[in-house]
């Protein structure tokens, strides 16, 4: 009798034995009443003026900064003269607080030096936050929010809508996140994003989206890129040869592990994403050309996810030569036999070239995923290790920086049960 | 048939939320209390996660943009709920992590098959647990428990064959 059997005799059993489950108890007052749709207060003296690029349309930020004893008057920290190819990011956002009906309601400011919470931003009405993704001056995040838009005809699914909002911090001020609306209008609205990416210098934002249905994908792969400041589309890239992809997005809104080199020419990706076999394709946007697979290149062909040196999660570097992957252990030997780590792979060869960082602590099962990676052998990463403490399995998520073989821990707590790629940006 | 329910097809949802929320409850509540006690292992707390899920729909009602997707909605909104009950437990001294006395007479009616199954379950880590659960247990479509989870359909898919593996070798151990 296989495991999946023995899982199925076992709910069988189960239900034969439960009671009768009692009535439900509803209050008396009326739905809707109870927990109305938050709205943007008004009157706040903080508020950003409306420009004519973008327009401040929710600022709800809990000034966690402000109560600290400091208090206002320290000076903000310069960003680095060129973060994306030498500095490590200090600052980070992340989704938090996931509700099932709208998504993640809070967007977390923070210092990952310090552990300091420097704000939280919530949500605008009718919205919840799906993904986020930073530019490498460590001030400048993009937030995309969706919201189910009422079906088109009876017993249709409902289409997410897609909102992009900017949230710009300014850690040791008055006002450490302002989040503004910006004028990208997404034109499939239904797409499922699969990869969110903003360029080094924060103006321009990549979006790999599919359009789906119900349960199915109804159309190409399409990677577009958009101008901050403007909010115009500014190239599209649709990978329209072959069958579509049925990869339904999920929950993750950077699948595809969407990332920019350091001169912003070059952005990569994984493609299919959440299927194998999948390769890391890379795409020159200078380049002529609107075929996302004629006009990109492959660079690595990514590994059996079966396997010990598998790749469960992949970016690649802000130099454009060195790919970080992440492993996963396969739960056939946990830990003893083969362990979490970070390795390096070439995008001249596609072969692996060095082991970043390897877990050294005992676990049954765990993963290690990437987060950000600079250049070659640097990185942010993410290992959850996953052990049995008496009768329970526990987790250890932490979050640090990869280099010359070591892993030095960042102050940044975890949020939910899950690590998602694409609601932690650096 | 659903997994889930138990029904053939969803109820028709009409009149007041009050009515249509029950109704969904109706249909549901079996298959979800299902759940939630292969999370957990105990029927009380399972309905007691069940019952705050539905109130908590409830509430939401009139900012639903589309009651068809309750069904997706009270599903996480229960993964949610035995997610934060066995944080609490967590907390507690070992001898509290096993079920009330009531549902461990009912649990003691199951075979010793069963019972093992059920406590290498509790072993997993939520993430494999949840994935095992959803898409072994209740035999639900990869993207539904994408969906429930709020993950990816390559993680479920990652999630549940760790999770049926690491299983294996702890039903392996223990044999």
């Amino acid at each position: 009798m296989t495991v999946e059997d023995r899982l199925r005799a076992t709910t069988d059993a189960l239900s034969g034995t439960m009671r009768q489950v009692r009535p439900l108890t509803l209050p008396p007052e009326q739905p809707g009443r109870v927990s109305p749709p938050r709205q943007p207060r008004p009157g706040r003296g903080w508020l950003i003026p409306l420009t004519a690029a973008v327009a401040v349309i929710a600022l709800a930020v809990t000034l966690v900064a402000v109560r600290d004893n400091r208090g206002p008057t320290q000076a903000p920290t310069a960003p680095a003269a060129n973060p994306a190819a030498t500095a490590i990011p200090r600052y980070y956002v992340q989704l938090a607080d996931w509700n099932p009906a709208i998504g993640y309601q809070d967007a977390i400011v923070g210092d990952s030096r310090t552990g300091k919470v420097l704000g939280t931003v919530k949500t605008p009405p009718h919205v919840g936050f799906a993904g986020v993704t930073g530019a490498a001056e460590d001030r400048t995040f993009v937030i995309d929010a969706t919201s189910n838009a009422e079906p088109a005809k009876p017993n249709q699914e409902s289409q997410p809508t897609h909102t992009w909002y900017q949230l710009r911090i300014a850690p040791g001020t008055r006002h450490p996140a302002e989040l503004t609306k910006l004028p990208i209008v997404q034109p499939v609205n239904s797409a499922g994003v699969v990869g969110l990416a903003l360029s080094p210098d924060a103006g321009t934002l990549a979006v790999l989206s599919q359009p789906y249905s119900a349960q199915s994908a109804v159309g190409p792969f399409t990677l577009r890129t958009f101008s901050l400041v403007t909010g115009k589309p500014l190239r599209a890239w649709t990978a329209s040869e072959g069958k579509i992809s049925t990869s339904v997005p999920g929950g993750s809104e950077n699948e595809a592990g969407l990332t920019w080199t350091a001169d912003g020419q070059t952005l990569a990706f994984m493609f299919p994403p959440a299927a194998w076999p999948d390769y890391e394709l890379t795409l020159n946007v200078t380049d002529k050309g609107t075929s996302l697979l004629k006009d990109s290149r492959p660079v690595l062909a990514i590994p059996d996810p079966d396997k010990d040196d598998n790749c469960l999660s992949l970016l690649l570097a802000s130099d454009g030569r060195t790919i970080v992957c992440g492993t996963e252990t396969t739960g056939t030997h946990g830990c003893s036999q083969q362990e979490l780590q970070f390795n390096l792979y070439s995008t001249a060869s596609g072969k692996l070239t060095r082991v970043l960082y390897r877990y050294r602590g005992a676990c049954f099962s765990g993963e290690a995923d990437v987060v950000w990676a600079g250049t070659d052998g640097t990185a942010i990463g993410v290992i959850a290790a996953e052990r049995i403490v008496e009768t329970r399995a526990t987790t250890d998520y932490e979050v640090g920086v990869l280099a010359a073989g070591k892993f030095t821990p960042l102050h940044v707590p975890m949020s939910s049960d899950y690590f998602n790629a694409g609601t932690l940006a650096f | 048939m659903d997994p889930l329910t138990d029904t053939d097809a969803p109820p028709a949802l009409a009149g007041s939320p009050a009515g249509q929320v029950t109704a969904l409850y109706q249909a549901y509540a079996t298959g979800l209390v299902r759940l939630a006690m292969l999370m957990l292992a105990d029927q009380q707390a399972a309905e007691d996660v069940v019952q705050d899920a539905f109130l908590g729909l409830y509430r939401r009602w009139g900012s639903l943009a589309d009651p068809g997707k309750a069904l997706t909605y009270v599903r996480s909104s229960v993964l949610n709920g035995c997610r934060t009950v066995l944080r609490k437990r967590s907390r507690r001294p070992p001898s509290y992590l096993e079920p009330d006395a009531e549902s461990a007479e009912a649990l003691a009616l199951l075979g010793e098959e069963h019972r093992e199954v059920l406590a290498a379950l509790r072993r997993l880590p939520a993430r494999q647990r949840e994935a095992v659960v959803l898409r072994h247990c209740l035999g639900l479509p990869e993207h539904e428990v994408a969906q429930a989870m709020n993950i990816s359909r390559g993680t479920v898919k990652s999630a549940s064959s760790r999770g049926v593996a690491t299983l294996a070798r702890i039903l392996k151990e223990e044999s």
